[in-house]
């Protein structure tokens, strides 16, 4: 929760200069657009995932659904194999952010401490990664050496570690982990360890709260490793599952008049449902995570 | 980030070998993501040699005859008449995405920040933060909604009286609309890491500014802006090493028969020769030219930032 | 040679052949060797190659032997039952007893997929069924001389007389389905149906407008023109107040697979030599032969003239307007397909469809006739796709790994030889899209509207169709069958009468299309870099000349760009696969 830099308790209250008072309108106005434009056509998504297709392929603006129409959502839900998508990747979710952000944030702390030895050799090597890949079958042939071909595993562990997350994660520790207070803590006899736990994680809540947003966002939209490296239909996650609900409605070969106007009605409509469906809890979820974004408490630690 | 800042007189004095004993715990906690690179990163870059074989899927990657003469694929790519193009137009993207796209989030960072209710700052990074969930397939369907000659951006055209813009098939606005497309996709998600950087910011400085009087813009400018600028310049750095790099997909759907001269890009065409043969030494040969440019770029990019601003990666 | 040594030779053979008896198989040696695990099991009476059924006498005995036969399988999406639980399927296992273990991939990624198992080292499935429609003879040729798969013409010989039947009246089939180095791979998927695929959808017109407009079905394009612009003069033809009338609908650069909706080719017949191009074999489109040379037929000057007269059309307003709009996919909304054939009023007046069951409304749909063959200056409109009926040459791929390559083989003579059920493994099974009526003949259940009527819990033709037989694979469904065995699909019936008005035939004779020959890896290699860019640039200009007119201008500076792109290599490469054919037969 941020508070409110602009008034500090004990201040005496200032009436705000008209500066300030001319970039809050213009700030507003800016922020009001900004939201119009982004919400505008998300909101149309949600509009077109619920109107009858005929209105929405006219192409005109949509403000209300003006014709209830929600066979899309009825295919959906009908779809068996929705829930298992949705199980699987919150699982998949799940699992990935545990791992990944318990293997990242430790060592970006570790390469943030500029007394590590080796330090930009191995800020190097994980930075070359970034570039050079052997590509799929190499990644592949791992996988399946490991034995982890068609589990979660294969889709987590790959991706274990973003060096860019890792970069991120990095120039936080370094900027907000004043030096003073390593130094204070070591006269105390705290171990790396020590100081690791019970001081620095503690004070990064916020590029925590940013890794476990990065990394639940890109392990939800995985698809094109799933479709590889998992076999069963029943492991598939959301993003494969809402692709073969679309393309199972698309216009097939011999198929009746009748059958395909319904058809024609659902086949876009349901890319904007799969939209909603695949985007909307994640955008639930963000506000929690949104709680972490605090101020560090770092100052009154040195001083004291 | 390497700091300015000069190591206690203590640890100076120590040798290497005792201050890496002495760090061990260090090492520790970088064992896992050490571990992780090492397996799934560096393991399998045995791969990139595809791109000098004549590779026998069968055989394997290592046994498979070495390329006659050994930058076959790379002559291959480059003796095409859309080489060229398609380097020039990935390049352009990419930079025109830099000098148009990497400082919305930014200033976007810096306005929300200045927003006093708490509940409304909220909801607006909640809604900035929406499009990105978007794939890409979806965010080029509501492009052709809004865009396309008969949508809804050309009706409201038409209604005061305009012409029609075919904005989704001629090459003058693939790019205002890929990178304009872009920028309302990840605007929120990409301010994240300025916003957080921004709420590190102690309150004393704003105290002390507020008490010399200055105004809201003057904050901005002389505390939030000179205090993100580490993460700015990291996040400029990592941009500029990624210029090689644009994926296909959003280009390859947004392609159509008027714009291909500027919507070709390396990874398209790459992808198109693939769908008719599979030729993975083709594409890992392009693959790894690209990196290897995206890397000395990076490289220089960071020599540069060392020496002027002290910020860099390694 | 000389003439008279080859036909003495020719005769002695014949006779010899003749002689040789068609007794049991296994003790032909001389001129077939079965693989080790087959004359093994022959031996033992577990496997029966004699032609008649079951081809595994004892599945459990085979199976506890030497397990399942591994089947790889690319599934459709719109599939809910289990590939093994099919109707068709079962009905295999029980007449034929090969049980085979279906390894189903999803169609995403599906040649991803298959690199990756083949890459994988460890044992390939020993038959794959599909690799992704039309896409069997290319990924074969990807892979010829890697050891992946096993040839099958000695297969066919030995143990398919009914394929040997069918090659032998149909060259071009035969042609089609070997590669380069002589071999033939898998077994083909055949699909006649009276050419219904070699060209485009028919041209449509709306004959109550014409009517309401007081003109005649138009003769030659510039008839045309006037048929359009008297639409577009007359204001409200369709009655609902709202001026939503569409002249000529057309979608240039549209990839459907039979090029229905892009008129533009079309209509270069009339302007000089014909163009063609489908969604559906990409990597020949502009290709013709003329007088046994191949030729980049996009380079000729039909396609500057045509493309004026479409400027024409654009610019009087005669056109959609979203005719530049190409969606991402077929399902775009963008399309009029998708958009104005999905109301209820008709909205247009001229255009291109594949089948008129598109039109949704059926008032609607019969307000349209085909348009007869238009005359130009230099010619008739109307063209042929480079298409094949066969449209898959290598499904049922065996590969290397195979044991049992006679018991595959022995399989798919099984599926040819029985006609009916043939047409049921390809369009479903009796009981749900078929029903047998007394005639002995397999007919659908239609309703009053022509509609089929579907059985619970499917909705539709289509779905009854994919949940009760894998579909494509190695069958053949030949014209003969039709009205004999079963009846003329019931939807395809107006699309091909629609055709033959446009003037099929006349189109079918006019050139040689390129037929769907397999290139070497190294010429399959080359096309699929240059194709694109070349395919591309012709793209380009087309939009360029309809928009602006330009041709004069521009014509140079097309023609340079196109040989800088490798169009004289393209026709080279082409060249040498058509004389290597030619010189083979």
């Amino acid at each position: 929760m941020n508070s409110n830099k602009n008034s500090v308790p004990g201040m005496v209250f200032t009436r705000p200069t008209r500066a300030d008072r001319v970039f809050d309108i213009v700030n507003g106005i800016i922020m009001a657009l900004v939201c119009v434009v982004i919400f505008y056509p998300l909101y149309y998504v949600v509009l077109a995932s619920m109107t009858d297709p005929k209105i929405v392929n006219t192409g005109r603006l949509l403000f209300y659904p003006e014709s209830f129409y929600t066979a899309g959502y009825a295919k959906a839900m009908e779809y068996p194999a929705l829930l298992s998508g949705y199980q699987n990747t919150v699982l998949y979710t799940v699992m990935s952010v545990v791992f990944s952000v318990s293997v990242t944030v430790p060592a970006a702390y570790a390469l943030s401490r500029i007394d590590l030895v080796g330090r930009r050799v191995l800020i190097f090597l994980f930075t070359f990664t970034m570039f050079f890949s052997g590509g799929l079958i190499p990644m592949f042939l791992t996988i399946k050496m490991l034995g982890i071909y068609n589990t979660a595993w294969a889709l987590v562990l790959p991706a274990g570690v973003s060096v860019y997350n890792l970069i991120v994660c990095r120039s936080f520790f370094d900027t907000s982990i004043p030096l003073e207070l390593l130094e204070a803590s070591k006269l105390d006899g705290c171990s790396d360890f020590g100081f690791f736990f019970k001081i620095a994680i503690p004070l990064s809540s916020t590029i925590i709260a940013v890794m476990v947003l990065f990394y639940a966002t890109s392990m939800w939209n995985t698809f094109f490793n799933a479709l590889m490296f998992i076999q069963d239909d029943s492991k598939m996650p959301l993003q494969v599952v809402l692709r073969n609900l679309v393309l199972s409605n698309q216009l097939s070969q011999g198929s009746s008049a009748s059958e395909l106007a319904e058809r024609q009605k659902i086949i876009d409509q349901l890319k904007y449902v799969i939209i909603t469906l695949s985007a909307l809890p994640l955008i639930i979820v963000y506000p929690f995570v949104q709680k972490y974004f605090a101020a560090g408490v770092t100052i009154g630690a040195v001083k004291g | 980030m390497t700091g300015n800042r000069a190591l206690p007189r203590k640890t100076q004095e120590k040798s290497t070998l005792m201050r890496i004993l002495g760090g061990w715990q260090l090492y520790v906690l970088l064992i896992p993501a050490l571990v992780c690179l090492i397996v799934f990163a560096y393991y399998p870059m045995y791969g990139l040699v595809i791109a000098f074989k004549n590779f026998k899927i069968r055989a394997g990657i290592l046994a498979s005859p070495w390329a006659d003469p050994i930058f076959k694929y790379f002559t291959q790519f480059f003796s095409t008449s859309i080489a060229v193009n398609a380097i020039v137009n990935t390049v352009l993207l990419s930079l025109y995405q830099l000098l148009f796209a990497f400082w919305v989030p930014i200033v976007f960072a810096l306005l929300l920040n200045q927003v006093r209710n708490a509940t409304i700052r909220k909801t607006i990074q909640t809604i900035s933060y929406a499009p990105y969930f978007l794939s890409n397939v979806v965010l080029v369907c509501i492009i052709s909604v809004l865009f396309s000659a008969n949508g809804v951006v050309n009706n409201v055209i038409t209604g005061f009286g305009g012409e029609i813009k075919l904005f989704t098939s001629q090459a003058q606005y693939f790019r205002p609309l890929y990178i304009g497309s872009g920028i309302w996709q990840t605007m929120g998600f990409n301010a994240i890491v300025f916003i957080a950087a921004l709420v590190g910011i102690s309150p004393e400085y704003y105290e002390a500014a507020v008490i010399d009087g200055a105004s809201k813009l003057q904050r901005i400018l002389r505390i939030d802006i000179p205090l993100i600028m580490p993460t700015i310049v990291l996040m400029f750095i990592l941009a500029v090493g990624n210029i090689m790099t644009v994926g296909y997909e959003k280009a390859y759907l947004m392609q159509a028969s008027g714009n291909t001269t500027v919507s070709e890009i390396i990874s398209t065409y790459v992808y198109k020769v693939g769908l008719q043969s599979a030729q993975y030494s083709f594409a890992t040969a392009v693959g790894l030219f690209n990196a290897v440019i995206n890397f000395i770029i990076l490289v220089l990019a960071n020599s540069l930032s060392r020496r002027l601003a002290d910020i860099s990666i390694f | 040679m000389s003439k008279k040594t080859v036909g003495i030779l020719l005769v002695l053979a014949l006779l010899l052949s003749s002689l040789l008896p068609a007794a049991s198989l296994a003790e032909d040696t001389a001129a077939y060797e079965l693989s080790p695990k087959t004359a093994e099991a022959v031996a033992e009476g577990l496997v029966n190659l004699d032609g008649t059924l079951p081809i595994i006498t004892d599945p459990d005995a085979f199976e506890a032997k030497y397990g399942k036969i591994s089947m790889l399988f690319v599934n459709s999406a719109d599939r809910t039952v289990p590939v093994e639980d099919l109707v068709m399927v079962k009905r295999w296992e029980e007449d034929t007893g090969i049980r085979f273990d279906w390894q189903s991939i999803p169609a995403d990624g599906a040649s991803e997929k298959i690199a990756l198992i083949l890459a994988s080292g460890d044992n390939l499935p020993d038959v794959i069924w599909n690799f992704g429609d039309g896409k069997s003879s290319s990924t074969v040729i990807t892979y010829l001389d890697q050891d992946v798969f096993m040839p099958t013409e000695k297969l066919i010989e030995q143990f398919c007389p009914t394929l040997v039947k069918i090659f032998n009246e149909n060259p071009k089939y035969n042609m089609e389905a070997t590669a380069p180095d002589g071999h033939k791979y898998g077994f083909p998927y055949i699909e006649q149906m009276y050419g219904l695929v070699l060209t485009p959808g028919p041209l449509l017109i709306n004959t109550v407008w014409l009517d309401e407009v007081g003109m005649e079905m138009p003769t030659t394009v510039d008839e045309l023109t006037a048929v359009l612009e008297a639409f577009k003069a007359a204001g409200d033809l369709n009655g609902n107040g709202i001026d939503d009338e569409i002249p000529m609908a057309t979608s240039f650069g549209s990839e459907d697979t039979f090029g229905s909706y892009d008129a533009f080719y079309r209509f270069t017949g009339a302007f000089g030599c014909e163009d063609s191009y489908c969604g559906g074999n990409k990597y020949s489109d502009h290709l013709r032969i003329i007088d046994g040379k191949v030729v980049y037929t996009a380079l000729d000057e039909a396609m500057g003239k045509t493309a004026m007269y479409f400027h024409d059309l654009y610019t009087k307003g005669l056109l959609n307007k979203d005719c530049f709009d190409v969606g991402s996919d077929s399902g775009s909304s963008t399309n009029y397909r998708n958009n104005e054939l999905a109301q209820d009023t008709a909205l247009i007046g001229v255009m291109g469809c594949w089948t008129d069951m598109e039109i949704l409304n059926n008032e609607v749909r019969h307000q349209y006739a085909a348009i007869p063959q238009l005359t130009g200056e230099a010619g008739t409109t109307g063209n042929a796709l480079n298409y094949s009926e066969m449209q898959d040459a290598c499904d049922t791929a065996i590969t290397a790994d195979c044991e049992f390559p006679e018991v595959v083989a022995a399989f798919v003579e099984y599926m040819i030889s029985d006609p009916a059920l043939s047409i049921q493994s390809n369009w479903g099974a009796v009981g749900y899209n078929y029903y047998l009526a007394d005639d002995g003949v397999l007919r659908f259940n239609l309703d009053e509207n022509g509609d089929i009527i579907p059985v619970a819990p499917y909705t539709s033709f289509g779905t009854m169709r994919v949940n009760t037989t894998p579909c494509r694979g190695s069958m053949v469904v030949l014209n003969e069958y039709y009205d004999t065995v079963a009846e003329y699909a019931y939807d395809a019936k107006t699309l091909l009468e629609g055709q033959k008005i446009n003037g099929k035939e006349a189109d079918l004779a006019k050139y040689d299309t390129l037929p769907k020959i397999m290139l070497t890896t190294d010429e399959q290699a080359a096309v699929a870099r240059i194709y694109d860019p070349l395919a591309d640039t012709v793209d380009r200009y087309v939009t360029d000349w309809v928009l602006n007119g330009n041709v004069e201008e521009t014509w140079d500076a097309y023609q340079a760009e196109m040989q800088a792109a490798g169009v004289e290599q393209l026709v080279e490469i082409y060249q040498a696969a058509i004389d290597r054919i030619n010189s083979a037969e």
